[in-house]
Order: C-alpha cells, then sequence, then structure tokens
C-alpha cells in the first residue's frame, strides 16, 4: 500500500529460509492434528459467510479475463482506489478517485516508467501504442506493473484494473 | 454467543496501541469503535452514491449546482477524505438523483458491507498502528477468521515475547493448516462442479506473515469493537 516495504513478523532470512522449504514442499510432508475452530459458529471454512464470497461474476486471481464488466464509475475510479491506497495519507489526498488516477498515471507512472530504464521505456511505449490491440498493451502493463515494487504486494485482480485504466486513459488522450 | 475470535496476545498489543494512542480501552468498543465504524459505513453508502452520480455524467461542479452549494464543499465531500454525514446522502437522493430510495442501485448488501470491513480495518491499522504494506481482499479476511482459530498464531502477535523459534514453529504450522483447508475447500469445490480449471490456491508462510503483520492487529481491533448481534461473523 503505501509503503514499498512489506510489513513482516518474522525477520527477511528466517522467512526466505521457510519460503525455500515451503516451494521445495517439505511442508506438504508436515501434519498438524486437526484444529477445531475455537468458536465453530464463526468458522469460516465451515459456515457460508454468504457476504466473503466473491461478487457474482468477479473473477478469482487464478481466472482473470481482460473481457471484465466495467466497474461501476468506471476503470479510472476503480484504478483510483488502488493509487490513492498506494499512496495512503500521501499528497493525493483531497481529490477523487478519478482525479487521482489521471493524477496518477499521467505523472506517477510516467515517473515510474523513466525510473526503470529501458523496461520502464518500452512500457510506456507499449502501452501508450496505437498499434497492439487493446487487450495485449494490457496484458503487457499487467505484467510489467507486477515487477515493480509499489505493486508487487497488490493482487493480479488491482494491477490488471489499473492496466486497464491506463489504457483506457492513453486510448482517449493520444500523445 | 462469541463474536469475532481474539487471541489473547494479540488483544494484549492491540490494547498497547490504543493505550499509545491515548485511547481508554474501556470506552473504546462503545464510545470509540462503533461510532468510527458507523462513520465508515456511511462513507461506504456515500461513495456507491458517488459512483451512481458519476454514471449519470455529473461532476462535483454540477452536483454542488444542483444542490445550491460551493463547489470545494462538494469535491471534499467526493473526494472521499471528508465524506458528509446522511443528511446529505439523502439530500442527494431526493434533489439529484430524484430517485425513490428502493429504486438506488448502489451495490448489494454483501458489498457494502465487505467495503466497509475493509476500509474500516484499513483505518484502524493507520490510526493505531501502521500503514498496510498488502491489501484485505476477501480472500486475506477469510483467512484472518481461520487464522485467529489456530491457537499457535497467538504466539505470532508482534510483542508475544515468544522467541523466534516459537513463532517460526506457529508460522509453519498455521501455513500447513490453512493450505490443508484450501486443499479441501478445493477439492469439495471440484466435486460439486466439473468446470473447475484452475489448481487450488496455495499460501506460503512470507504471505501469510506479512497479512498477519498488517491485518493482525487491525482484525483484533475490529474484533474486539464488534458486536455478535451485527452478524459480521455470518451474515
Amino acid at each position: 500500500m503505501s509503503k514499498e516495504i512489506a510489513n513482516h513478523i518474522l525477520d527477511p532470512e528466517t522467512l526466505a529460509k521457510m519460503n525455500a522449504e515451503f516451494l521445495a514442499g517439505e511442508y506438504d510432508k508436515l501434519d498438524f492434528p486437526e484444529i477445531p475452530a475455537l468458536d465453530p459458529a464463526s468458522d469460516p471454512f465451515e459456515r457460508n459467510f454468504e457476504w466473503l464470497n466473491e461478487p457474482q461474476g468477479a473473477k478469482t486471481e487464478s481466472n482473470l479475463s481482460l473481457s471484465r464488466k466495467r466497474p461501476e464509475g468506471g476503470w479510472s475510479k476503480e484504478a483510483g482506489r488502488v493509487v490513492r491506497q498506494l499512496a495512503l495519507g500521501g499528497s493525493l489526498a483531497g481529490s477523487n478517485d478519478s482525479q487521482i488516477f489521471r493524477k496518477w498515471v499521467e505523472e506517477g507512472f510516467f515517473a515510474l516508467c523513466l525510473a526503470a530504464g529501458a523496461k520502464g521505456e518500452e512500457a510506456l511505449m507499449v502501452v501508450r501504442s496505437t498499434e497492439k490491440s487493446s487487450d495485449d498493451r494490457v496484458e503487457f502493463l499487467s505484467r510489467w506493473l507486477a515487477t515493480q515494487p509499489q505493486f508487487k504486494q497488490r493482487t493480479e485482480e488491482e494491477r490488471l484494473t489499473v492496466a486497464i485504466a491506463a489504457v483506457e486513459h492513453f486510448s482517449n488522450s493520444p500523445p | 454467543m462469541a463474536g469475532l475470535t481474539i487471541q489473547e496476545l494479540w488483544k494484549k498489543d492491540a490494547e498497547k496501541c490504543l493505550r499509545d494512542h491515548g485511547v481508554n480501552v474501556k470506552e473504546y468498543p462503545n464510545k470509540i469503535f462503533r461510532h468510527k465504524f458507523f462513520v465508515t459505513i456511511g462513507h461506504v453508502y456515500w461513495e456507491h452514491l458517488i459512483a451512481m452520480t458519476e454514471r449519470q455524467k455529473l461532476d462535483d461542479i454540477e452536483l454542488a449546482d444542483r444542490l445550491g452549494l460551493g463547489a470545494s464543499t462538494v469535491s471534499r465531500w467526493t473526494s472521499g477524505v471528508n465524506p458528509p454525514a446522511a443528511d446529505k446522502f439523502f439530500a442527494v437522493v431526493l434533489l439529484v438523483l430524484k430517485r425513490d430510495l428502493k429504486d438506488l442501485d448502489i451495490g448489494n448488501q454483501n458489498e457494502l458491507l465487505f467495503d466497509a470491513v475493509r476500509l474500516q480495518h484499513e483505518r484502524l491499522a493507520v490510526d493505531y498502528y501502521k500503514p498496510p504494506s498488502c491489501s484485505l481482499d476477501r480472500f486475506v479476511f477469510r483467512l484472518l477468521l481461520r487464522l485467529m482459530q489456530i491457537p499457535a498464531v497467538n504466539n505470532l502477535a508482534p510483542n508475544s515475547g515468544s522467541s523466534k523459534a516459537v513463532k517460526e514453529a506457529a508460522l509453519k504450522e498455521a501455513v500447513v493448516v490453512i493450505n490443508k483447508e484450501l486443499q479441501r475447500e478445493f477439492d469439495s469445490r471440484v466435486k460439486q462442479s466439473q468446470n473447475v480449471r484452475e489448481k487450488a490456491r496455495k499460501v506460503g508462510p512470507e504471505e501469510l506473515d506479512e497479512w498477519l503483520a498488517c491485518w493482525g492487529i487491525p482484525y483484533t481491533l475490529f474484533a474486539m469493537g464488534c458486536t455478535r448481534a451485527w452478524g459480521i461473523e455470518d451474515v
């Protein structure tokens, strides 16, 4: 969100070691006794938490589609929410979500691309390209955002939202 | 009946956060949390209402014009930083959108509730703990609810006093338990539907550690203020 350094309980070395063990499948061999919910009435895996179900039609992270339904208020509003969270308490307060996104895509995103060197310049070129299809541009940008520290911690869906809004923005206001 | 599960050591940490910010712990649920949460709910409704006005191509200036108010006042409201009180909500419905309340298309109860819970967690984090480094989506919140029911997670409270080895063992247990439950849930979904193509989602130690570091205290502050009657646990 606002911080590029992730909050953690354990130290980075321990977490890196644990992650490596996890990825190597060592955790699959471990077995702990079944832990019943302390209060069965509030066990999210046993009860039907209707309000915690993904809204109908929403895509899960592993099943994202570029042809998602346009959110209420438009992509820029949705993407503005993500950008607002990245700048939590920052200088962007006081504008609405769409304005925040417009400001970010014209300034912050531009700076991000330039700071990222050749790859960043390529991202900027692709997102403003009039030759590639919108889907290709969105997919490219979404993948590139995933490599950027600010966006690493965001969900794939949020990165996709920002990418769609950015492509839409540049399509409507070509250089 | 019990409300949201609260782990003892997490509660101690959460109470310390409140005291560090000059908040009377005893008064927190009734006098502070509830007021803040109700304001957050109002804010969420307001945001959905503003989305509706935007769909009608009304910007801040047009909205202010129709209400007979200054553009800067309305701009402050729509920015979300200072959402207006409920009376302005009704004024916009009646005087600008000119709709019956029952005809408002501002999202369903479940969406509004989750938005309010998420926003409240974000505010609790910023107000009493520290800005989170990751977002709280439905998946993370569901896992958080379950994690807080695993006794070993108590040892992961930031100031639990547990040794590194104990914390490491607790995180390992949490990861194994959660992944086993995710796999079980996924298997049961596959049984019900032939069209599931993706794999079961797995959650690694680093990810889980970050979620707890970011949201464990805000969750506990949230749980301390909730009453069972709201049905946050099971709507």
